[in-house]
C-alpha cells in the first residue's frame, strides 16, 4: 500500500484535455465590469422600448395605412407624371421636334398676352414637311446574288447591285435570287437562258 | 494519477436546479403580466453565465457583452411567446448562442481577441503546478500561454462544434440540455462532441497527455 502511494507520488502528473478546458470557468471579468455592462443594457434597452413604441404607436400605424392605401394613386400619378416630362424620349425621332414644339407652346403660353390678342401659330412650308418626310424615311438597300463569270458553277458570290455590271445573254450565265440553295431542281426553276 | 477536479461545477445541484427553474418559471409569469422589475432578476442570475457562454464562443470581451446585451433584449421582446415547455435557462441559452453564432458569422473576416484575466483563485492551482513542471516555465507565464492557446484552439473548430466544447466542457450542460439548445438531437451532440475534442486533442498536444 505505502509502496503503491510512493510509486504515485513519483508519477508525473497527467493532465487531460477535459481538465485544461476546464480552466476557461475561471476566465471572470472583473466585479467593476458588471456595473459598466448593467449601464449599457440600460441604454440599450431604452433605445429599444423607444424603437419598437414608435413603431407599434397608433399615430404611426394609421398613418402607415393610409400611406398603402394611397400607394396605387401615387404610383399612377408618378407615372402619368414622368411619362408627361419625358415623352419626347419615347418618339422615334429622339423628341427634337416635340420638344420644339413644347418649347413654342410653353414660350406662347408663358408670354403675356392680352386675352383677346390673336395667336399666331408659324406655318410651315408644305416643301419642308415633305423634305423631312423623305429624310425621315428608312432607306433600303437590295442585294442580289449574281455569279461571277468564270467562277465556279456551284459557288455563287454575293455582289452589290451598285456595282457596274454588264448582263451577258449567254447560256453559261445564271441570274439565282437572293438566298436560294443550290440544288439541281431549284437551279432548274430559278435559271434563265 | 489524474488531477484532482478543484474547479466546481458551474451547475447548481439537481434540488437547486429544480428550485431553481421553479423561481424562473414565476419571474417569467410575472414578467409575462407585465412586472418589468421582475426580468431585472433574471438577467442578474443568468448574465454571468450567458456572458460566459458568449465570451468562449467569441473569445472577445467587447462583442461577448454586447450579444448578451442583445440576447437579453430579445429574450424581453419575446418573452411572451415563452410558453414554459423548456426551463427558462435552456430557452434564453438558445438566444444567446444563436445571437453569438450569427454574430460570428457576421464577423468571420474579422478576428480580435480580447480575453479576460484568469481568477486564479478560482483556477486550479494543482493543474497549473503540473503544466509547469511539464513544460519547465514559470506558472504565471504559462498561465497567459496557455490561456492564448485555449483560445487558439477553439477558435480553430467550426463554430458548431465549439458550442459543443463550450456548452459541456465550460459550462457543464447535459447532451440533452445542449440538444434542445442548439436544435438537434443527443446522438448529434455527442458526436460533434467526440470530433471536437479529438480536434482540441491535437493542437494541443504539448499540453495534455
Amino acid at each position: 500500500m505505502d509502496l503503491n502511494m510512493a510509486n504515485a507520488k513519483d508519477e508525473p502528473t497527467r493532465i487531460t484535455l477535459e481538465e485544461l478546458l476546464r480552466l476557461k470557468r475561471a476566465e471572470r471579468p472583473p466585479a467593476e465590469f458588471w456595473d459598466q455592462f448593467e449601464r449599457e443594457f440600460q441604454q440599450k434597452a431604452m433605445q429599444a422600448l423607444v424603437e419598437s413604441e414608435s413603431r407599434e404607436s397608433p399615430f404611426w400605424s394609421g398613418v402607415g395605412a393610409r400611406v398603402l392605401a394611397a400607394a396605387p394613386i401615387a404610383a399612377l400619378f408618378v407615372a402619368a407624371a414622368s411619362y408627361l416630362i419625358w415623352q419626347p424620349a419615347f418618339l422615334s425621332d429622339g423628341g427634337e421636334a416635340a420638344t420644339a414644339d413644347a418649347a413654342l407652346v410653353l414660350e406662347m403660353n408663358l408670354s403675356p398676352v392680352h386675352p383677346d390678342s390673336e395667336i399666331v401659330v408659324p406655318e410651315i412650308p408644305f416643301e419642308d414637311v415633305l423634305a423631312q418626310a423623305a429624310l425621315s424615311q428608312r432607306r433600303t438597300f437590295v442585294y442580289d446574288v449574281l455569279d461571277e463569270p468564270g467562277a465556279d458553277p456551284d459557288r455563287f458570290d454575293r455582289v452589290m447591285a451598285s456595282r457596274t455590271f454588264q448582263p451577258v445573254h449567254a447560256p453559261h450565265t445564271i441570274y439565282v435570287t437572293e438566298g436560294v440553295a443550290l440544288t439541281d431542281s431549284d437551279a432548274a426553276a430559278t435559271t434563265y437562258y | 494519477m489524474a488531477v484532482p477536479r478543484s474547479v466546481e461545477r458551474v451547475l447548481p445541484l439537481q434540488q437547486e436546479e429544480s428550485e431553481s427553474a421553479s423561481s424562473d418559471a414565476v419571474l417569467v409569469e410575472r414578467v409575462q403580466n407585465g412586472d418589468v422589475a421582475a426580468f431585472d432578476h433574471l438577467i442578474r442570475k443568468y448574465r454571468e453565465r450567458l456572458f460566459s457562454v458568449v465570451y468562449n464562443l467569441t473569445s472577445n470581451r467587447e462583442d461577448a457583452a454586447d450579444v448578451t446585451q442583445e440576447a437579453f433584449i430579445k429574450a424581453f421582446r419575446s418573452i411572451g411567446r415563452f410558453k414554459g415547455k423548456s426551463s427558462f435557462f435552456t430557452w434564453l441559452y438558445r438566444i444567446g448562442v444563436n445571437a453569438a453564432l450569427s454574430h460570428i458569422k457576421k464577423n468571420r473576416l474579422r478576428r480580435f481577441f480580447s480575453f479576460e484575466n484568469i481568477n486564479e483563485e478560482v483556477s486550479s492551482t494543482e493543474i497549473l503546478e503540473a503544466l509547469a513542471v511539464k513544460t519547465n516555465s514559470d506558472k504565471s507565464a504559462l498561465l497567459s500561454e496557455l490561456q492564448e492557446k485555449l483560445n487558439e484552439a477553439l477558435q480553430k473548430l467550426s463554430p458548431k462544434h465549439r458550442t459543443v466544447v463550450v456548452l459541456f466542457e465550460i459550462e457543464g450542460l447535459s447532451h440533452a440540455e445542449i440538444g434542445e439548445i442548439m436544435g438537434c438531437s443527443e446522438g448529434t451532440v455527442r458526436s460533434r462532441l467526440h470530433y471536437a475534442k479529438q480536434q482540441l486533442q491535437a493542437y494541443l498536444q504539448d499540453y495534455v497527455d
